[in-house]
């Protein structure tokens, strides 16, 4: 038994406590991703109402610190906070607070003297001896400000207060982050984040993740500031921490590799198989249905947050009174999800594609509904006039769906396993045999659990991808059937990527033939032949792109030296790749320099392999060496030929780097292969389901040369 | 025709096609020491009048070429221990130990080789999305831990060495693993030598996987950094070319010293398909 210990050890124990350790750890990151999550939605929907109330009601705002107070109540808000003097407005939430502003009566009085310069609309002031950034956002005299506090700050390069304007301040950031003496990342990442994106971000901000929401102005194009939300405690709206189901999962693993391990060393081949195989089901299904019914009380957490989430926009969007005079996309960035309006029963305008008909079905003030393939959360709130508005959000528990499902699938990797072990634990026919598979399968586990998930898994996730749309921002992935296979059929793109990556698969012929040469050519034991085969297989092993950046530096049709040499024999000048005509010629010349060595080395093996009686038999016939080479070489030479150019052609098929560096496809997609076409479709154009269809086409090409080429090898092989 | 003067031909050819070879390398230096207005002549200078070394200092600190590097490096480390380990074992019980369904298992791992990397790429970076690890080490690493290459080199190299020492150590009372760690394992090292060398070298070259599950500078590996690089300095040929250069260094260094291991690897694994 004390033998059968390790293979056990690293076929089930080790599986289950890696499962169970990563299980923790992602439900452990999933809980610490929660918070800032909601603070993202909390701060978002904060700057939607300052800058809601900034545009249309700054009157109200600015009328009367009290009832916007009272407002802010009602929202759920616990108070707008009224710094200093008049106008400022700092929006707190509840259990969560703003940043430590510590104006101080100093920050205070930058603050107004900021104001009072007008449209002054960043500054950074020192506060305390640290650099403080204030981000206002002036309007109309009023000033709706919320404030930054850095641990530490660029005073190095701004010295004391400073004003400057944001678009000015953007700049000059991203030129100051390249100095050594930027101080950390935590301004850097904010202005950057801020300015790169409309919506609320977490954002790190010295040891501390926050949620920032930026502001811009009028003409809704320069950042003009930010609400930033950091977290107190948890958020009531949320009572548990999702994710508990995987991690139940993870524990369920764990158990069920226990029992599994029990019942087997308890049967030692002795006990009855029949009880033995309850025991087993029992072992491996009690686990799992604890958690499935755990993953399901997580799914009701998160479908519970969902809804507490579109409550609270509900709660705002019900203040604005009279919904007909706001335009419906503001009323959903307000809301923090889309928004459609029905006017009595009748849809009027809806942000999303929703039909009538969906919407009118909606009884319930809270649910689900499916609307046009995508799931969707609602709620209906009515107005003080009657009227009827549906926010719509994504419903959070979906989004667990993809992680348990992935759980889930390696819990059934662990079951199966486990059963494999213990049905060879139990059929094994003697001791010595079961030692030996027991090794052996312990000895492949590792690999063959590593290409089952992240190769087969993939190959097999690949084709199911080619029957749906499939973009990674959009929650809805309908399923298109044959839609995307008929597409490409008719894909001129598509084709012109085919067929270029076919002209450029046309370096392999080449390649070999030089290949050849230069194999025969240093094919005998001469001084310093090692250093040439050397000096040829240098270009294969180096970077690619590096290599691709010299040949670019080369090729260039004024200053290049290919030009220069080619016009020393009157030739030229060549525009290379700057033409389509030329490029893809270029690329192909490139890969013959490239690809040369490493199919010298091949050709060189094989030409060793040749008997040498079989030359000596033909001197002494009177062969010359052109007619040795082609009776005795070439035909010898058939099988490590044939391999060359079949391995060759799918390796020129995948061609991507070169294209990438060199050409991005162009110029006019005359250089567009067919991997980097795949590489646009799915990150640059995020059609992954389309690009899919493509690569299993690519895939479909590639197996059956394999195929063609395992037959005819097997053939030649295979004694006549 | 006598012997000498065919080797003095064979010389004369060879060494002519040789430097033809070289040529792109030995501009890639020559550009690199080259200030901005020698660049631009024409016809080109073949060697700047006054190197310009301070392109390397310059071009160096005008991205974060230290990070590149050790990310490089924490990438191959974990990879190529992640080949050793799988190769080694998984080879070795392909090669040696008889258990039931060894041969069908084994074509299902060659099988491997058919697959075109793109056809994996969406679905493993949607699969390392869920997970929450782009643009981590782990979305780098997890996915190319092992290399069924290794694992056929392995094996043919167990298969080609003798089994008695094994055979012995078993009588002896040694369990599997024990066989394998002490007997067979350190017969194994050159064959693990030339595993590591080519994952290796693989791993440092590797592009489009890094390329897409790498967002931030900091997490780009050397080869996708250079050429970040290259798309912002664009004209810049001098910069391009000494940071081409670096990048070249050390896989040319590690290739001079390891010569052998690598012409070995791939008559192994080209010949014996």
């Amino acid at each position: 038994m004390n033998r059968l210990r390790i293979p056990f050890v690293l076929l089930v124990v080790a599986p289950a406590v890696i499962l169970a350790l990563g299980g923790i750890y992602s439900a452990y990151r999933s809980w610490a991703a929660l918070g800032p999550e909601l603070d993202r939605h909390a701060a978002a929907r904060a700057v939607e109402y300052m800058r809601f109330y900034r545009d249309d009601l700054g009157e109200r705002l600015r009328a009367s610190p009290e009832r916007l107070a009272a407002q802010a109540a009602e929202l759920g808000l616990e108070r707008f906070t009224v710094y200093g003097a008049r106008d400022q407005v700092v929006v707190t939430f509840p259990d969560a607070t703003p940043l430590p502003l510590a104006l101080g009566d100093e920050g205070g009085e930058a603050l107004l003297a900021a104001a009072r310069r007008g449209n002054a609309v960043v500054d950074l002031v020192m506060i305390d001896d640290r650099a403080t950034w204030l981000a206002y956002l002036p309007d109309e005299g009023s000033l709706t400000a919320a404030t930054v506090r850095a641990e530490t700050g660029p005073t190095d390069a701004f010295g004391e207060a400073v004003a400057y304007d944001m678009a000015l301040y953007l700049g000059t950031a991203r030129a100051l982050a390249s100095r050594d003496d930027w101080p950390s990342e935590l301004s850097r990442t904010l202005i950057d984040s801020l300015a790169g994106f409309d919506r609320a971000l977490s954002v790190e901000i010295g040891e501390e993740r926050v949620a920032a929401a930026p502001f811009k102005d009028f003409d809704e194009w320069d950042v003009t500031g930010a609400v930033v939300i950091r977290r107190a405690g948890m958020d009531p709206l949320m009572p548990a921490p999702p994710f508990v189901g995987m991690l139940a999962l993870a524990l369920a693993a764990g158990l069920a590799a226990f029992f599994v391990a029990r019942v087997t060393f308890e049967a030692g081949g002795r006990a009855e198989p029949r009880r033995l195989r309850r025991k087993f089901a029992l072992a491996l299904v009690t686990p799992a249905l604890a958690a499935a019914v755990l993953a399901a009380g997580d799914a009701r957490v998160s479908a519970r947050g969902t809804d507490s989430l579109l409550a609270l926009s509900g709660r705002v969007v019900s203040d604005l009174g009279n919904l007909d005079a706001i335009p419906i996309d503001r009323l959903a960035r307000l809301a923090g999800a889309d928004a459609a309006r029905l006017t009595a029963d009748t849809l009027a305008a809806a942000t999303i594609d929703a039909p009538a008909e969906a919407l009118a079905e909606l009884h319930s003030e809270t649910g689900r509904i499916r609307i046009g393939g995508r799931r969707f959360a609602y709620r209906a709130v009515a107005s003080e006039a009657g009227q009827q508005i549906f926010l719509l959000t994504d419903p959070l528990e979906d989004s667990r769906k993809t992680a348990l499902f992935w759980l889930a699938g390696l819990y059934g990797l662990l079951a199966v396993g486990a059963l494999i072990y213990a049905s060879l634990a139990l059929s094994a026919g003697s001791r010595m045999e079961l030692r030996e598979t027991m090794a052996a399968w312990s000895f492949i586990a590792p690999s063959l659990v590593l290409l089952l998930v992240f190769s087969a898994a993939p190959l097999l996730f690949a084709f199911y991808l080619s029957f749906h749309g499939w973009n990674l921002l959009e929650p809805a992935k309908p399923f298109v059937g044959l839609g995307h296979y008929i597409e490409l059929a008719g894909d001129g793109l598509f084709w012109n990527a085919a067929k270029n990556t076919a002209i450029y698969s046309l370096y392999v012929p080449l390649t070999m033939a030089c290949a050849l040469g230069v194999a025969i050519l240093l094919n005998r034991s001469i001084k310093g032949v090692a250093l040439l085969r050397a000096i040829f297989f240098l270009p294969y092993i180096t970077s690619f792109v590096a290599i691709s950046i010299v040949w670019q530096w080369m090729y260039d049709p004024n200053f290049g030296i290919f030009n220069w040499i080619l016009g020393l024999f009157g030739l030229g000048p060549f525009p290379w790749l700057n033409s389509p005509s030329t490029a893809l010629l270029a690329l192909i010349i490139m890969a013959v320099w490239i690809h040369i060595g490493f199919q010298m080395v091949i050709f060189l093996a094989g030409l060793q392999a040749i008997p040498n009686e079989l030359y000596e038999a033909a001197m002494i016939d009177g062969a010359g060496a052109w007619r040795r080479f082609w009776r005795i070489t070439l035909p010898m030479l058939r099988p490590t030929t044939f391999f060359v150019l079949v391995t060759s052609i799918i390796g020129s098929f995948q061609v991507f780097t070169f294209v990438y560096v060199m050409t991005e496809g162009g110029p006019l997609h005359a250089t567009d292969v067919i991997v980097y076409h795949i590489y646009q479709n799915a990150w640059q154009f995020l059609r992954m389901g389309y690009a899919s269809a493509m690569s299993w086409v690519l895939f479909a090409v590639i197996f059956a040369i394999t195929l063609i080429q395992f037959r005819l090898l097997g053939r030649r092989m295979t004694p006549s | 025709m006598n012997r000498r003067a065919g080797n003095t031909l064979v010389y004369i050819l060879a060494a002519a096609l040789g430097i033809t070879m070289l040529v792109p390398f030995v501009w890639m230096l020559s550009t690199s020491l080259m200030d901005e207005f020698e660049v631009f002549q024409f016809p080109p200078r073949l060697w700047p009048a006054d190197p310009a070394w301070s392109n390397y200092s310059n071009a160096l600190t005008a991205a974060p070429f230290a990070r590149f590097f050790l990310n490089s490096a924490i990438m191959s480390l974990f990879i190529v221990t992640g080949h050793l380990f799988t190769a080694a074992t998984a080879g070795y019980a392909f090669a040696r130990l008889r258990f039931p369904g060894r041969d069908k298992v084994f074509i299902l791992f060659l099988a491997n080789l058919m697959v075109p990397v793109i056809v994996l790429l969406i679905p493993r970076f949607l699969l390392v999305n869920a997970l929450g690890w782009v643009d981590t080490y782990m979305g780098l690493i997890i996915t190319e831990l092992v290399g069924v290459w290794g694992i056929f080199l392995m094996r043919q190299y167990f298969l080609s060495i003798p089994r008695e020492l094994e055979d012995a150590a078993r009588i002896d009372g040694a369990g599997e693993w024990q066989v394998f760690w002490k007997v067979a394992l350190p017969l194994s090292r050159p064959a693990l030598a030339t595993v590591a060398l080519f994952s290796f070298v693989e791993t440092w070259k590797s592009f489009l996987w890094p390329l897409i599950v790498t967002r931030s500078m900091a997490m780009r590996p050397v080869e996708v950094g250079i050429a970040a690089f290259h798309s912002l300095y664009l004209s810049n040929w001098p910069y391009q070319m000494a940071a081409a250069v670096v990048a070249v260094v050390p896989i040319l260094l590690l290739f001079l010293f390891t010569q052998r291991y690598f012409v070995r690897g791939i008559q192994l694994a080209g010949l014996k398909y």
